[in-house]
């Protein structure tokens, strides 16, 4: 199932803004993930085969790192509503064109009491990489929302 | 700590591009309204808190926990329908079939 040679020569090489899967995001947060404040930058590098589960990796000398899932995968259901002006400070034409994600929990030894954080979504704009964690105002949205099904 | 006092309908200002209105006092509870520059975020103290309290957690993750964690992942994305969180924010979650990963 590898693409031939052929397809892969046949794409345009001039200059191109690169839009192939393989290159990692680079996410730019134009406000830091409460409690790290210092860190502004990451990448999203795939964690599994699946492309399920990414690690959200701060590009800084000994920055954290977190697991995040698109929440249209794991939660086909959660639908939030994003505020207008922070999609618009991200540069989003509309909140539809936003990828969401949730960062997940794994408390130590417990895989399965894994939590999702769906109060507080982490929203990228997939043409710039800009991102930014946004607190729902919708109380509803758990904070910790068990992974396990 | 500076300690201001104010009426209904009267502001503060914080720095050039920040006011605070004070819109209702009722009972215990007062319902402001911020004017502030888009990039300045406005959260009530006790929620950023616990977000960023879940991040700290978020962040002793380790990649150990991967191989356990992709049980969980929904196995036939593409297909759709194929779950629905056992949390709060799921709403008429279809039945899962008999799909029930043990730890």
């Amino acid at each position: 199932m590898t693409p031939t040679p052929a397809l892969l020569a046949a794409r345009p090489t001039a200059p191109v803004a690169a839009p192939s899967p393989p290159t990692l995001q680079v996410l730019h947060l134009d406000e830091p993930l409460p409690g790290f404040p210092a860190h502004r930058t990451y990448v999203l590098v795939p964690a599994d085969g699946a492309g399920l589960l990414s690690w959200l990796q701060s590009v800084d000398a000994d920055g954290p790192r977190f697991l995040v899932v698109p929440t249209q995968a794991f939660f086909p259901h959660y639908a939030p509503v994003l505020p207008p002006a922070a999609c618009a400070e991200l540069g989003l034409a509309s909140a539809g064109d936003a990828r969401i994600y949730a960062v997940l929990t794994v408390p130590a030894g417990d895989v399965p009491a894994a939590t999702a954080n769906l109060r507080a979504p982490l929203v990228v704009a997939p043409a710039t990489g800009r991102a930014r964690q946004i607190v729902l105002s919708d109380a509803t949205h758990p904070i910790r929302c068990p992974v396990r099904r | 700590m500076l300690t201001l006092t104010r009426s209904v309908g009267e502001t503060i200002r914080i720095g050039d591009d920040i006011e605070v209105h004070v819109v209702e006092v009722r009972g215990g509870t007062v319902r402001l309204g911020f004017k502030a520059p888009r990039e300045v975020t406005i959260h009530r103290e006790e929620v950023y808190r616990q977000i960023a309290e879940a991040n700290l957690l978020a962040a002793q993750v380790t990649a150990d926990t991967l191989g356990a964690l992709a049980a969980f992942a929904p196995s036939a994305v593409a297909a759709g329908a194929a779950g629905a969180p056992s949390g709060p924010a799921g709403a008429a979650a279809p039945e899962p079939t008999g799909r029930d990963a043990q730890a």
